[in-house]
């Protein structure tokens, strides 16, 4: 089965072209950064590929399915957004019943998972509180409750270290290498450049919704002066012509 | 009902999971009132406002019409209001339950089908329209058994009916929402009907004595020889099954229901397609709002002026805000259109009569929609301007948030009023010292209410922030009592020109006081 595969993604806001013929793919087992400056495109790439943009050009296909038709690409992808994501007047133990009715999973199998991943983010003490109570990082972690509950084949993970602490940082890390490991295609959007250059086993840099670079991480750290990849992003993102440096980064 | 919600090509388990969580959350939500920070005792919610608003109108009409009119005409008007009030409920208050925007980021990504989503959303919807489908049916059904030409079948042929309108309009009202695409451009249909239904209430209320005191029965003559719009309207059509129990229109009525039921939710899901695949938007280029400097004539400060730009911006920009702002003025249009147009508005100045008490009542009623333009404004929950407002809350800002609502909406209508009256009274003269006695009661109505702000036994917790409407009731009943009270003695002093110029006196006193009273003490260096 194939993970994400982006080819030739273009949408335009008015005057403002967000993307630009945007191609990209991530395999099962991978995890990829994508990153960018602000206003480079990120969330528009990521709103088109779990369906929630029709993008004026391009197709996008998860695990062979396209999103905008039928329900199976939707089946196989976990999305945790920037903000948002949850419904405010629901506690956590009701989000992660919806989710699980909404997957139509089996009720023991996502019990058993429901309780994994509560212990593992340690949501259980706010389980039955609600959702517009809990603050910015317990929400956080019932958004990524929710979007691990199906056990994705797709993961899409938008800054999710946003209001997480170091522990729960470090158990999302493990969660997300260990997803990777049993075959998840995982994208990760964030402007944590070390978490990336840690974490992720390739990095896309999007700049004025082109790509800019796609290679392997080790290898764009490997090609900058000071070896991080910082370096690299900063290089590259403020550079008046995109197409100039466009595959210069390329492995 | 699972084979037929699959019959359907309804997802089963997530449509009850959608219809479950959507009635919990609507239980937790403000339509109930049982939100975070609020108290029940404390507040009226809104679905309570809308509920009770429905009870009184229908009482109203069955009082007014049982004994004049035949079941045929009492059984139409009784639908037709249904059906007008359902259709408003829906447009005005209800919409928020055919469609949240945060569906499309909390489910958007979910594997779930636009008809899935549709039905558990028109379901939710129908849950408040079998609410407010009772308000509007209890008075009609148990009236309607007593009407002279009517038998006990009525009290169940009343109730299907008045189903059947319920559902159409609520059908209809949806499909108006759905095409709008559930957003900008049906929010001018929502201000124009809520204005409406003030309008009707008050025309009602007018009719309704009007009605009781009429000696000609003329209403009654309209039941029996009904003009030509009461012929074309579809609730006419239906009033014989509930009179006679014919069936034939029951039928047609039935098949209408469930195309126009069936037309909407079509429509539902054709818009969740549309709303879930569009999220992100233009950004707009838009006008920068400034404070002049001419406010200093008014006592505001320098810092009131950035208060006064950052209230008007709230005012221009934020839709539910204004949404709620013109209803409350809606009163204060309706009465002199409604005195004008029953040659009931005269000037004090020409004698102590009935009639020259409604051009003044107007006024009164202007003031008392004041505190509601302030509590939406400056201590709502429901309004994010109360969030904006709450860091720079002292003397400054109120009087600039006074003088904001003053000059954005009490000014432009009262100068409307004073245009109006010189045409209706034909005295320039007379209209102009009206118009300027109205200015400052209003400007003094206005203070009022943010004075009233200050520590207070009744005022600190009629403005708690984060309350809802219902704890505001309290400043708006003391506002408009003391303004009733005040327009009563203006009343009297109108009989001569000493005791006016007096009273104008006392009034601007009054007026420059409250403003000095609360002015913020400066340091000293």
């Amino acid at each position: 089965m194939s993970g994400i595969e982006v080819s030739g993604l273009s949408h335009r806001y008015g005057e403002t072209q967000a993307l630009s013929d945007v191609h990209f793919t991530v395999p099962p087992g991978e995890i990829c950064g994508l990153l960018g400056p602000n206003g480079a495109g990120k969330t528009t790439a990521l709103s088109a590929i779990v369906g929630t943009l029709r993008p004026d050009a391009g197709t996008i296909r998860l695990g062979g399915y396209c999103p905008q038709e039928g329900l199976q690409a939707r089946q196989l992808l976990g999305y945790v957004p920037d903000s948002g994501g949850l419904y405010g007047l629901l506690s956590p133990r009701e989000h992660l019943l919806l989710a699980s009715d909404l997957h139509e999973l089996d009720p023991a199998v996502a019990a058993a998972k429901m309780v994994e991943l509560v212990e593992q983010f340690g949501i259980g003490a706010i389980l039955d509180q609600r959702i517009d109570t809990l603050s910015k990082g317990q929400r956080q972690r019932t958004a990524i409750c929710c979007a691990l509950l199906h056990e994705p084949r797709i993961l899409l993970l938008d800054e999710p270290l946003n209001g997480l602490d170091v522990d729960a940082a470090r158990v999302l890390r493990d969660v997300i290498r260990s997803a990777a490991d049993n075959g998840a295609a995982v994208l990760y959007c964030s402007h944590i450049l070390d978490v990336v250059e840690r974490l992720c086993d390739r990095a896309i840099i999007l700049s004025a919704g082109k790509v800019v670079a796609d290679a392997p991480t080790s290898e764009l750290v490997a090609k900058s002066a000071d070896k991080t990849l910082e370096s690299v992003f900063h290089a590259l993102t403020h550079s008046a012509d995109v197409d100039e440096l466009s595959g210069a980064f390329d492995a | 009902m699972n084979a037929l919600l699959t019959r359907l090509g309804v997802q089963v388990r997530p449509f009850r999971a959608l219809v479950r969580t959507f009635a919990t959350m609507d239980l937790r939500g403000q339509l109930y009132g049982l939100s975070t920070g609020a108290k029940a005792g404390e507040l009226i919610p809104p679905l309570f406002w809308v509920y009770g608003q429905m009870l009184t109108v229908s009482l109203l009409l069955c009082a007014a019409l049982a004994g004049r009119v035949d079941a045929r005409f009492y059984a139409f008007a009784n639908l037709s209001v249904a059906a007008l009030m359902v259709f408003s409920a829906v447009v005005v208050e209800f919409h928020e339950a055919a469609y949240d925007p945060e569906d499309v980021r909390v489910i958007g990504h979910r594997p779930v089908t636009s008809r899935t989503w549709s039905l558990a959303r028109f379901v939710n919807l129908l849950g408040y329209v079998a609410l407010v489908g009772v308000a509007v049916t209890i008075f009609p059904t148990v009236m309607g058994v007593g009407l002279r030409d009517t038998d006990a079948t009525w009290v169940f042929r009343y109730p299907i009916a008045s189903v059947m309108t319920c559902v159409c309009s609520a059908s209809v009202a949806l499909g108006l929402y759905v095409l709008g695409g559930f957003g900008e451009r049906f929010d001018g249909l929502r201000q124009a009907l809520a204005w409406t239904q003030i309008g009707g209430i008050l025309a009602l209320f007018y009719g309704g004595q009007f009605m009781i005191r009429n000696g000609t029965g003329s209403v009654s003559m309209m039941s029996y020889d009904p003009p030509d719009w009461v012929l074309n309207a579809p609730t006419w059509h239906l009033a014989p099954w509930v009179s006679d129990g014919a069936i034939m229109p029951l039928a047609v009525a039935g098949a209408i229901t469930v195309v126009l039921a069936g037309l909407a939710l079509w429509g539902m899901q054709r818009a969740w397609s549309g709303v879930a695949t569009v999220q992100a938007v233009t950004a707009k280029v838009i006008r920068p709002i400034y404070a002049p400097a001419w406010l200093a004539f008014f006592g505001v400060t320098r810092r009131g002026r950035a208060i006064f730009a950052l209230t008007r911006a709230l005012f221009g920009r934020d839709r539910e805000l204004r949404s709620r702002t013109w209803p409350a003025l809606g009163m204060a249009v309706t009465v002199p259109m409604i005195g004008i147009l029953a040659g009931e508005y005269a000037s004090p100045t020409a004698g102590l009569t009935g009639a020259a008490v409604v051009p003044i009542g107007s006024v009164v009623v202007l003031c008392g929609a004041i505190p509601s333009l302030l509590f939406n404004l400056t201590h709502s929950r429901d309004h994010i301007a109360s969030f904006r407002l709450a860091p720079f809350w002292d003397g400054d800002a109120r009087h600039a948030v006074a003088v904001a609502v003053y000059l954005s909406y009490c000014l432009p209508l009262l100068v409307l009023h004073g245009l109006v009256l010189t045409w209706v009274w034909g005295d320039g003269l007379a209209a102009l010292s009206f118009s300027l006695t109205s200015a400052v009661l209003v400007a003094l109505a206005a203070r009022l209410c943010v004075t009233s702000q200050l520590k207070g036994p009744i005022a600190s917790r009629s403005w708690r922030r984060g309350g809802t409407s219902g704890s505001v009731t309290v400043v708006i009943a003391g506002v408009s009592a003391l303004a009733a009270t005040v327009g009563a003695v203006w009343l009297l002093a109108s009989a001569s020109l000493v005791l006016w110029g007096a009273f104008v006196a006392v009034l601007f006193g009054a007026l420059v006081a409250s403003v000095v009273v609360d002015r913020p003490k400066r340091e000293v260096a």
